[in-house]
């Protein structure tokens, strides 16, 4: 009986003190700063030049790796106009490129599309596009798009003909990534030879760059692809792009092509006016009488709301 | 001890942690905060020239994060809106919520710290 009741004391005990050294050890972790913002501060005050290129950034363990090669995304991704020069050696002293392919090769799924995100970011000296080229085949969209991120921003001068070469259309999400390189000055691509070009993932690019930067002189060029496009997604992007540029609609190319849109696409297109500012009287122009009710409809509860803020 | 302080408000430590160490070499105390009780709580003590907001969520959640800064603090703190979208509508609906001044990630690292620097010198002279 007593040693029973000896061990029922023990395990007791024992599954007590577990949980307070595990309870004291989650605390410290907590309290304590993560390495990768650590890392941050190294990375940018060398890029900002507050520090030496001499001063070594050391990460011992395969997660101090992980962390330095997030922190040099978040910075590298979240700023533009920086020499990335010296963290080529960074990059080299820690083996971090090749830490990262070993890890690619060995995770799947979306770890493995984080990861070639992080590898996108870092400033490399060479890259085996052998290597890449085995992932941008991945039926996984996530990992063929980092994959693709990755090829761009490793080889920037071979963009238009890696983007041509793509089997596959782009979605929206994908474009927005690529124009992501775009803003942080990696890829240098002119919107026109991507407007005139005949494939469909270029011509999108084009008027997704066209759209980010508002490029008005480009106006003329949505006309021609509004009237001689054939494919129905092309039109209605160069319609929207036309739009967020606040351009006149009223042109009859622009109406005969929208009479081929479907009501969705139709109703899709006219909130989309009402939001960006378009008149009703310009709206009603574009629109059936019922569909028009709408737009006034949206017009109206904002400028409700606009009302409610000033008298407050 | 600086008298200029600053406070930055993410959800995200890392984006925060970089806003901080951009703007390490100015002379200002920087404090960051997680949550918006705690930027609340924050201005409120600290009395701050600048608040850097690196999301847009506390403009659309119903937090009113900026009408309650703007009430609880003795001084008009000055707000910059840090964000990655581009759209006229969001810029110009900050604008009408208060915010002073709206700026797109990615950011050139140089000419955030001048533009906060020089915002500093100006309110010290007012």
């Amino acid at each position: 009986m007593n040693i029973i009741f000896f061990t029922y004391a023990l395990i007791t005990t024992s599954i007590t003190f577990g949980l307070i050294v595990a309870t004291l050890f989650a605390q410290r972790t907590a309290r304590a700063e993560p390495p990768c913002n650590g890392y941050i501060k190294q990375i940018a005050m060398i890029l900002s030049q507050q520090t030496s290129v001499n001063c070594r950034i050391r990460a011992r363990s395969a997660r101090n790796r992980i962390a330095l090669a997030e922190a040099i995304h978040t910075v590298v991704s979240h700023t533009y106009g920086s020499d990335t020069e010296p963290l080529r050696d960074v990059v080299e002293c820690n083996n971090l490129d090749r830490f990262l392919l070993r890890r690619i090769r060995l995770t799947r799924g979306a770890q493995r599309a984080h990861l070639l995100m992080l590898m996108s970011t870092l400033p490399l000296h060479r890259i085996s596009m052998q290597q890449i080229s085995r992932y941008s085949h991945s039926t996984d969209v996530d990992i063929r798009i980092s994959a693709l991120i990755l090829k761009l921003a490793a080889n920037p001068t071979q963009a238009i003909r890696t983007i041509e070469g793509l089997e596959y259309a782009l979605s929206p999400f994908d474009i927005a990534r690529i124009m992501a390189l775009l803003r942080r000055g990696v890829l240098h691509i002119a919107y026109e030879p991507l407007l005139t070009s005949n494939n469909r993932n270029l011509r999108m690019l084009g008027l997704a760059i066209v759209r980010t930067f508002g490029i008005e002189i480009a106006e003329k060029r949505l006309h021609h692809i509004i009237a001689s496009e054939k494919r129905q997604a092309i039109v209605c992007e160069a319609i929207y792009t036309l739009a967020s540029l606040g351009r006149p609609l009223h042109h009859m190319g622009i109406r005969q092509r929208m009479e081929d849109m479907s009501p969705n696409e139709r109703h899709r297109l006219c909130r989309h006016l009402s939001v960006e500012g378009y008149s009703l009287h310009a709206v009603k122009n574009l629109f059936t009488e019922n569909e028009s009710l709408y737009a006034e409809t949206l017009i109206n509860s904002y400028k409700r709301a606009l009302a409610h803020n000033t008298t407050r | 001890m600086n008298s200029r302080k600053i406070v930055i408000y993410s959800t995200q430590s890392s984006r925060a942690t970089l806003i901080a160490a951009i703007l390490d070499g100015i002379m200002a105390r920087i404090v960051c905060c997680s949550t918006p009780e705690q930027t609340i709580a924050t201005c409120q003590h600290e009395v701050p020239e600048i608040v850097i907001i690196l999301d847009i969520a506390p403009f659309i959640d119903g937090t009113e994060l900026l009408s309650v800064i703007r009430a609880i603090a003795c001084t008009r703190p000055k707000i910059y809106v840090i964000a990655w979208h581009q759209s006229e509508q969001i810029v110009l609906s900050l604008l009408e919520c208060g915010v002073d001044q709206y700026m797109t990630f990615p950011i050139y690292m140089s000419r955030l710290r001048m533009k906060i620097e020089a915002q500093l010198s100006n309110s010290q002279s007012q």
